[in-house]
């Protein structure tokens, strides 16, 4: 990791600012398609989840609608958050990170867009199927058995770009970026495909299906959320700061020790259950020792940050990434604290275990993302977002939504374990300590869905080109443009 | 090249392990979980001939509509055992017969943890995601009639005013009276009726549904081949060859 920026060349600026220009043009069409169509995913999931926030305490509204029960909506907004927006804005961040560390230009994109459709129609096909009854009830394998087939194909193809690219790299460093995002492209095939088969296709005793799905709930966000979001943190907190990552070496250390850990972890949501004790033992013990690469990250990330915090408080790119960072470390601390018998017998099936997981792919990931795609977009379309005012109105909707939803969730989930657990105490009191707290988590999506409708809008303006016409091309650096701009209109 | 290289095969190895000692190896070793037979001293006290006794398949089309309404978002078939983690076995609702059921002299009998045979009927156990309504482990323990649980599916407040699940209506008709079936009809009062002159029947799926949650049973007799015990133990200990103790 000897620097973030490129510039470990020997071309001269003017050349190498014309390469990344002709990187961003060649893949221009496939990032803003992953962009768009999964920022279309994020508001039907948003809708579909405040819907489903909405029933958990008035479960009379719109009661008629058989596919608009809880137990249809909950999936299929979990499912669409994940595999329509998850997916697609990582994967799109992805593909324009490594190209830029590569140095490479696409010369076809044709087969990754249309990778890129396969991979909508099989989320669409999957979320309509859960709305009409065919859901699974698995945590984020809820799509029906057939539809992987899609999924899997349209990822091979995309996470096949990735390594094509990687393997024909003309800068001979490899960056930390970039190993994240390579083990990402190697480890959901392996966890999708071995999930799938083995639950739809080749089953074993129930219970043993159950902790499959569980450890795919589980591994989903370590080895898939977790390593993109974290690419893309390590990418942009250096190329903002103008610092290369503090210590390479700690990276690494992060790097393996996930590796290691994060195939183990997902079964301990059903500690004491009917399964051998040690798979929830082991996953558990895993999740626990997960603090350890979490420590050596927010170490580097904090090292790397010191002395420019104040850009913190301009660049939209580093606010973003900075607040999922934090809740990436909290995530982590939930993870492991519900895996301990003293924390987990309240939050255990509670709306805290959904809060920890929220935390990871709202608080964390989305939010990086948002980062990602303010940097990323005017680049990619040669004009600067509209307004600082409207992004700050944008991250503070979002940051205030966020923590109101997980506060909601896990408070709800502290109560509702507490009371769950309250000897000789009616079971529909542990529902009614967190109904207060779930009309807070209605109100909290009714602030991100307002945060993000504004985003949404920009981003369009944007795709439009009717950005700010500042005669700064893409190809300035962040750093550059960062001071040469107007803290209120920052654009890195 | 073979930067790349040894970084798959490192990855291989790391993420290689977990997969399969998680999840291959457990995957292998109970693929052929299958019914034990109960020894002859065992049948008297026991549900049916072999542990466990097995489903019809009406219930099992009722897991498949327990699976495709989510219903495993709000509800869990976990009870969960240990004083360590948290208890739930004190609830007389979940513990299956529980505390409520004696042997043949008039003892408690002991309450047994759940056992991956608990499941065998099902293609995936529906462990729960989240625990919103209460737990459905021994939902059949409950002595529901049909009619009872029709209507709290369909309308779950006409059964318990504080409950917050869904009313599952599209599982039922709503039919004008005088087309026969009317000993099906749900007995619905006040503001959950239907309109006059007209009645609400369970479709075929609310059947299949009930019978399944019907069927809900996890605290068979454990048989002594799979508990441990050897079979002359229960006579010894006064005849109780209760489920198998904690």
């Amino acid at each position: 990791m000897a620097t973030q920026s490129n510039i470990v060349t020997t071309a001269t600026p003017e050349e190498d600012a014309q390469q990344r220009a002709a990187i961003d043009r060649s893949l221009r069409v496939p990032v803003l398609f992953f962009f768009v169509s999964g920022l279309a995913w994020l508001f039907v999931s948003l809708t579909l989840g405040l819907l489903a926030s909405l029933k958990y305490h008035s479960p009379d509204i719109i009661a008629s609608w058989q596919f608009l029960t809880y137990g249809r909506l909950q999936p299929a907004h979990l499912n669409a958050f994940i595999y329509g927006w998850v997916f697609q804005v990582g994967l799109g961040t992805a593909l324009w990170i490594m190209g830029r560390l590569c140095r490479i230009s696409l010369p076809r994109v044709a087969t990754l867009v249309v990778a890129g459709v396969l991979w909508n129609v099989g989320v669409s096909v999957g979320v309509a199927a859960i709305l009409l009854g065919q859901g699974t009830s698995m945590l984020f394998l809820d799509f029906p058995k057939g539809v992987w087939i899609m999924m899997i194909v349209a990822y091979c193809i995309i996470a096949g770009y990735l390594v094509m690219m990687f393997k024909a790299r003309r800068d001979g460093h490899v960056y930390i970026s970039q190993w994240y995002i390579l083990a990402a492209c190697f480890w959901f095939p392996w966890i999708y495909l071995t999930s799938n088969l083995l639950i739809h296709h080749f089953p074993s005793a129930a219970v043993i299906n159950a902790a499959i799905g569980s450890w795919y709930s589980g591994t989903l966000l370590m080895l898939w959320v977790v390593p993109i979001g974290l690419g893309v943190t390590y990418y942009l907190i250096p190329k903002v700061v103008g610092r290369p990552i503090h210590s390479y070496q700690l990276a690494l250390a992060s790097f393996w020790s996930l590796a290691l850990l994060g195939g183990w972890v997902g079964v301990q949501h059903y500690m004491g259950g009917p399964l051998p004790a040690w798979m929830p033992a082991v996953s558990g013990a895993a999740m626990i020792f997960m603090i350890v690469p979490m420590v050596f990250i927010a170490i580097n990330h904090y090292r790397t940050l010191k002395g420019s915090t104040e850009l913190v408080n301009y660049s939209p790119t580093l606010r973003f990434v900075f607040f999922g960072a934090i809740a990436f470390a909290i995530y982590i601390l939930l993870g492991a604290a519900f895996s301990l018998f003293r924390f987990g017998k309240y939050f255990q099936f509670s709306h805290g275990e959904l809060g920890a997981q929220m935390t990871a792919l709202y608080g964390f990931f989305t939010m990086v993302m948002f980062g990602a795609i303010y940097f990323i977009m005017p680049r990619l379309m040669g004009c600067e977002w509209r307004s600082g005012k409207w992004i700050r109105f944008h991250f503070w909707f979002s940051a205030y939504g966020t923590s109101a939803m997980l506060i909601c969730l896990l408070m709800a989930g502290l109560f509702q374990g507490q009371q769950a657990l309250a000897y000789d105490a009616d079971h529909v009191l542990s529902v009614e300590v967190a109904k207060g707290f779930m009309v807070g988590r209605s109100l909290a999506w009714i602030l991100i869905i307002l945060s993000n409708t504004m985003f949404f809008f920009h981003v369009l303006l944007m795709l439009c080109r009717l950005g700010r016409r500042s005669g700064q091309a893409t190809y300035i650096h962040p750093e550059k443009a960062a001071k040469e701009m107007n803290p209120a209109q920052a654009q890195a | 090249m073979t930067q790349i290289r040894s970084f798959t095969i490192l990855l291989a190895i790391t993420f290689g392990f977990p997969w399969f000692a998680l999840i291959l190896m457990p995957h292998l070793s109970f693929k052929d979980l299958a019914a034990t037979p109960y020894s002859e001293d065992e049948l008297e006290l026991a549900d049916g001939s072999s542990y466990p006794p097995g489903g019809a398949g009406r219930v099992s089309n009722g897991h498949d509509i327990y699976t495709a309404e989510g219903c495993a978002y709000c509800h869990t078939q976990m009870v969960r055992p240990s004083d360590q983690l948290g208890t739930d076995l004190w609830r007389d609702e979940w513990n299956g017969r529980g505390l409520k059921w004696s042997g043949d002299e008039g003892k408690p009998a002991p309450i047994r943890t759940l056992r991956p045979e608990d499941y065998l009927e099902e293609g995936v156990a529906h462990l729960g995601i989240q625990r919103v309504g209460p737990d459905l482990s021994n939902y059949g323990w409950r002595n529901l009639s049909d009619a009872e649980i029709h209507q709290s599916l369909y309308s779950p407040r006409s059964v318990k005013v504080r409950s917050n699940m869904p009313g599952y209506k599209h599982l039922y008709r709503v039919q004008r009276k005088g087309f026969g079936a009317e000993s099906k009809a749900l007995a619905l009062e006040g503001d959950f009726a239907p309109p006059a002159g007209y009645e609400v029947v369970p479709t075929p799926r609310a059947d299949a549904l009930v019978s399944y949650l019907k069927s809900l049973k996890k605290d068979h007799l454990v048989p002594n081949s799979l508990s441990g015990k050897s079979p002359a133990a229960p006579a010894a200990a006064g005849g109780v060859a209760a489920p198998e103790s904690q």
